[in-house]
């Protein structure tokens, strides 16, 4: 049975046979990373923890093993996909807009001190994905800042639609210290898949870059 | 699916996968046997497939003739990118986001110059400081036009005469811009307040990406009668420019994703890709979101217009050239939907022409050209790599007949942008290209690497696919000196 449960900062955890720390946000900056959810089975404290969160543990993911990344990038010529998974809907929303934050600005060269809501809607977990990813594209814009963590606050249905919000962290945009990587033109229903798994959720769709 | 198609050879240049399932009309592809093959077994992944994105194209109502794909096919969204699909709205064709794309009316524009290879000559490294100095580009940056919110309405309804009017360059550009750089049809009004204030502070930026400024050399003269039209000649200095509608033009594409699903539901449209979601063309929806999309694509035009300035302002600063001295040469469009003429079966019809990541190719006569090239057809921009040669080919006869008068708009990619990254490390390929005289400049450390040469397929085997097909014919190859990367 997998339980959730969360470690504080500088609390050992265990991935398969590598013991990692969790960073002092002080050092890293980052917000999230004072705490990090994670699935634990439970019963056997020996066994490895299979982790969520922002910290990339290990660039492989084992398929059917025990560590896997909250988001994953996927092969396409021209464009890439996103693949985010996670425990529950709203992890893998999170954990995809984290992908996102990712792919256009190095999230470490980023300091969290201003917040941004963001809302969007979708008729359906595949659409309110893609709105999402959409809305946190139109705010990097809309308030010249790039963002370094995302926390989904709130997540409902209402009448026949899906509603989910979010605070991002971030800060105005300064390209003399912000390491841009490149810029994503939108989130499309490329590719698109929104999935229950036997461990949650999957979200996937392609980005236009 | 594809694997199990049967694919029919029409010709060396040319295969067909005749209807079959849902398909409306075939799916026409020009390749060659050898890209045949790459594309078949190069795919990055089975949900994102050429064949079958062209195939579902195939599948959209009120299409004619065939989905067809250029010689640089790759995969993209809902369609492949070098396509190519026309509507008749008598028979319920559709208007769909997959056929623009998010980068509305992106393009590129090709500047000629009164320079030669030698006024260059150890300047290289200067223009290339000068031009990242002065063109905003990347993710991030902003223009030097701040404009109000009335101003962004001109913007979407007078396109690059807009930009003119505020002292972007010249009249006598607009003469060589596809529509003149202006679509009438274009309605501020159904446009989103946040697409506009998005675009605020993005008039005049490149963007990143595949987006480019490169200044290259004429090498080589194909076509006598057309280079001396377009004014073309061997060692002359021309500039490209690659860029499109930014935020503006992707928040269009955002808004009305949901909005064309409604209508795919509303009118029993059934589509085998959720990303192809499209309305009839003459329903309030589509026509509402073409009037969206014709405002998006005069930002584009503006947008470049200010880019063309900027390259101007560039070159003066650092090498003192004059504004006189750098005319535009023409400029065209690959993400775009326009209303054509077009004879199909000896019959002349009205039809919405879709092309995503495909250019506009008119031959010889069409009145849409301007008079200067009207007798040898429209110039056709293919941008190749930082590496490799770019080429200007002109549109022909037998491209109107066979190709709704359409033909590639690059090299295609081949290789996804995560493969490029791991394999080619940005400061190997920034001395790769040191060695061939070529100085690189980009704001994004992404972009280099995933923007290498080898990431590519050979332009010239693509090039020469469309060459053999007759669908267009070479004007001049142009070599890579100093490119600009967002």
């Amino acid at each position: 049975m997998v339980g959730h449960g969360r470690l504080e900062c500088g609390q050992d955890y265990r991935v398969g046979a590598d013991e990692h720390r969790l960073p002092d946000p002080r050092l890293t900056g980052n917000r999230a990373a004072s705490t990090l959810w994670v699935s634990a089975e439970l019963g056997d404290s020996t066994q490895p923890i299979r982790w969520q969160g922002t910290l990339a543990v290990s660039g492989e993911r084992e398929i059917g093993g025990i560590v896997s990344m909250p988001y994953e990038y996927l092969d396409h010529e021209a464009d890439i996909g996103l693949e985010a998974t996670g425990a529950s809907l709203e992890e893998a929303l999170q954990d995809g807009v984290r992908g996102l934050l990712a792919l256009l600005v190095d999230p470490e060269t980023v300091e969290p001190r201003e917040t941004v809501t963001v809302q969007a809607r979708g008729e359906d977990p595949g659409s309110l994905y893609v709105a999402l990813l959409n809305a946190v594209l139109a705010a990097v814009d809309l308030h010249r800042m790039f963002f370094r963590d995302f926390e989904l606050t709130h997540l409902a249905q209402v009448d026949d639609h899906l509603v989910v919000e979010g605070k991002l962290y971030g800060e105005p945009i300064d390209l003399g210290r912000h390491a841009v990587e490149i810029e994503v033109k939108a989130a499309t229903y490329g590719g698109l898949l929104a999935e229950r798994t036997d461990s949650g959720w999957r979200l996937r769709c392609v980005l236009d870059l | 699916m594809s694997k199990a198609v049967n694919i029919r050879k029409i010709h060396d240049y040319l295969f067909e996968i005749p209807p079959h399932g849902k398909m409306r009309v075939p799916a026409r592809l020009y390749l060659d046997e050898r890209s045949l093959r790459e594309l078949l077994e190069n795919q990055s992944s089975e949900e994102w497939n050429a064949l079958r994105q062209l195939e579902n194209v195939a599948c959209l109502p009120g299409i004619v003739e065939a989905a067809m794909a250029m010689a640089d096919v790759h995969p993209g969204y809902g369609f492949p990118i070098g396509g190519v699909a026309a509507f008749d709205p008598k028979e319920g064709g559709v208007i769909s986001v997959a056929g623009v794309g998010f980068d509305i009316n992106c393009g590129v524009r090709c500047l000629r110059t009164h320079l030669t290879r030698s006024d260059l000559a150890g300047k290289e490294e200067k223009l290339a400081d000068t031009m990242f100095e002065v063109i905003p580009a990347g993710l991030g940056s902003t223009g030097e036009l701040k404009l109000s919110p009335k101003e962004i309405d001109r913007v979407l309804r007078e396109g690059a005469r807009y930009a003119v009017r505020l002292g972007y360059g010249r009249e006598e550009d607009l003469e060589y811009v596809e529509e003149h750089g202006c679509l009438a049809d274009a309605d501020p009004s159904v446009v989103s307040h946040t697409a506009k204030q998005r675009q605020m502070a993005q008039v005049g930026t490149l963007g990143s990406g595949n987006h480019y400024v490169e200044v290259q050399v004429v090498d080589q003269i194909y076509n006598a009668r057309a280079a001396e039209a377009f004014g073309l000649e061997v060692g002359q200095i021309v500039i490209m420019l690659h860029t499109g509608s930014r935020a503006l033009g992707h928040q269009i594409g955002t808004d009305y994703l949901p909005f064309l699903e409604k209508a795919t539901k509303k009118y029993g449209i059934e589509v085998p890709d959720r990303e192809l979601v499209c309305a009839p063309i003459d329903s309030p929806e589509g026509q509402q979101y073409f009037r969206a999309v014709m405002a998006g694509a005069n930002c584009a035009f503006a947008n470049r217009q200010v880019l063309a300035h900027l390259v101007r302002q560039a070159f003066w600063k650092a090498l003192r050239v004059p504004d006189t001295a750098i005319e535009t040469l023409y400029e065209v469009a690959h993400n775009t939907v326009k209303w054509e003429v077009h004879e199909v079966n000896g019959e002349r019809r009205r039809l919405l022409v879709h092309r995503k990541g495909s250019t506009r190719a008119f031959g010889p006569g069409r009145p849409e050209l301007p008079e200067r090239y009207r007798a040898v057809g429209q110039p056709v921009l293919v941008g190749g790599t930082m590496g490799t040669a770019s080429y200007i080919l002109v549109g022909t006869e037998r491209g109107m007949r066979e190709t709704f008068g359409t033909a590639l708009h690059g090299a295609g990619r081949a290789k996804s942008r995560r493969q490029a990254k791991r394999q080619y490390p940005a400061d190997r390929i920034i001395e790769q290209l040191r060695k061939q005289g070529i100085v690189v400049r980009a704001h994004g450390k992404a972009s280099i690497s995933e923007e290498a040469p080898g990431a590519y397929k050979d332009v010239e085997q693509v090039v020469d696919v469309m060459c053999n097909a007759g669908i267009v014919a070479r004007v001049a190859r142009l070599r890579p000196i100093v490119c600009l990367k967002g």
